[in-house]
């Protein structure tokens, strides 16, 4: 895939998908709530945190400060 | 005494997979939610059609990376946390039922309908909190995979900004 398509991609992708990771946040917190057993070791509200910090820094490498 | 299973017949009257799909179709897909707001806040001015083209034409290259595999139509987390607490509520009640209970001269014993209907009612359970977290962590997943992607991606780019400096 050329490098073209990965500035293309970020372009059009990063808005949309930092905006879903709030509600998946909220999905957790309401499954935490309902004492829904999770794999072990994993915590995912912190995997959604460091994901969306993992996407800003990749888009702000690839595009240039990110307005959010 | 059989009315005490009337707020339970459900367990036995509809399937969960027929049920739980019906829950899911009463929900809006992604797409439809996103297209509605894109509609909402239209203006009218002039060029706002192209950019509504493009929005969508951006969602559904979203969709193609982000949302492979995950389930995009489903009700809202709101009516899901209702839909669990009212499930986790009749457990409950399964949970205090009589095990046995006396009918004049007669001696009924409801341990094994019981225990079935716990078992039931937690499969009920099960499929709503697992269908959430699998698409959560589906999710998840595809995005880890399109940040390393990338990242791997674009490492050409400063390297390549150099030389045309240099040039």
């Amino acid at each position: 895939m050329g490098v073209m398509t990965h500035l293309r991609d970020v372009k059009t992708i990063k808005d949309k998908t930092l905006s879903m990771i709030e509600p998946m946040k909220q999905a957790i917190l309401m499954l935490k709530k309902h004492q829904v057993k999770m794999e072990e070791g994993v915590d995912y509200l912190v995997n959604l945190e460091n994901h969306k910090t993992q996407l800003i820094d990749v888009s702000e490498r690839a595009l240039g400060p990110v307005k959010e | 005494m059989i009315h005490q299973y009337d707020d339970k017949k459900f367990l036995w009257e509809e399937t969960l997979a027929d049920s739980f799909q019906a829950f899911l179709d009463t929900g809006t897909s992604l797409k439809e939610n996103f297209v509605k707001e894109l509609n909402d806040k239209r203006t009218g001015e002039e060029g706002e059609e192209a950019k509504i083209e493009d929005d969508i034409a951006n969602f559904d290259h979203m969709t193609s990376k982000i949302l492979v595999g995950v389930v995009t139509r489903f009700p809202t987390l709101e009516l899901f946390d209702e839909k669990i607490s009212h499930l986790t509520d009749v457990k409950e009640k399964i949970q205090t039922m009589k095990q046995s209970v006396d009918i004049g001269w007669l001696r009924v014993n409801s341990k094994p309908l019981i225990e079935q209907l716990e078992k039931t009612i937690t499969s009920w359970i099960e499929a709503h909190t697992k269908f959430l977290l699998e698409n959560t962590t589906k999710q998840i997943r595809n995005i880890d995979v399109f940040v390393r992607q990338v990242a791997e991606g674009i490492k050409i780019i400063p390297e390549a900004n150099v030389t045309d400096k240099e040039k």
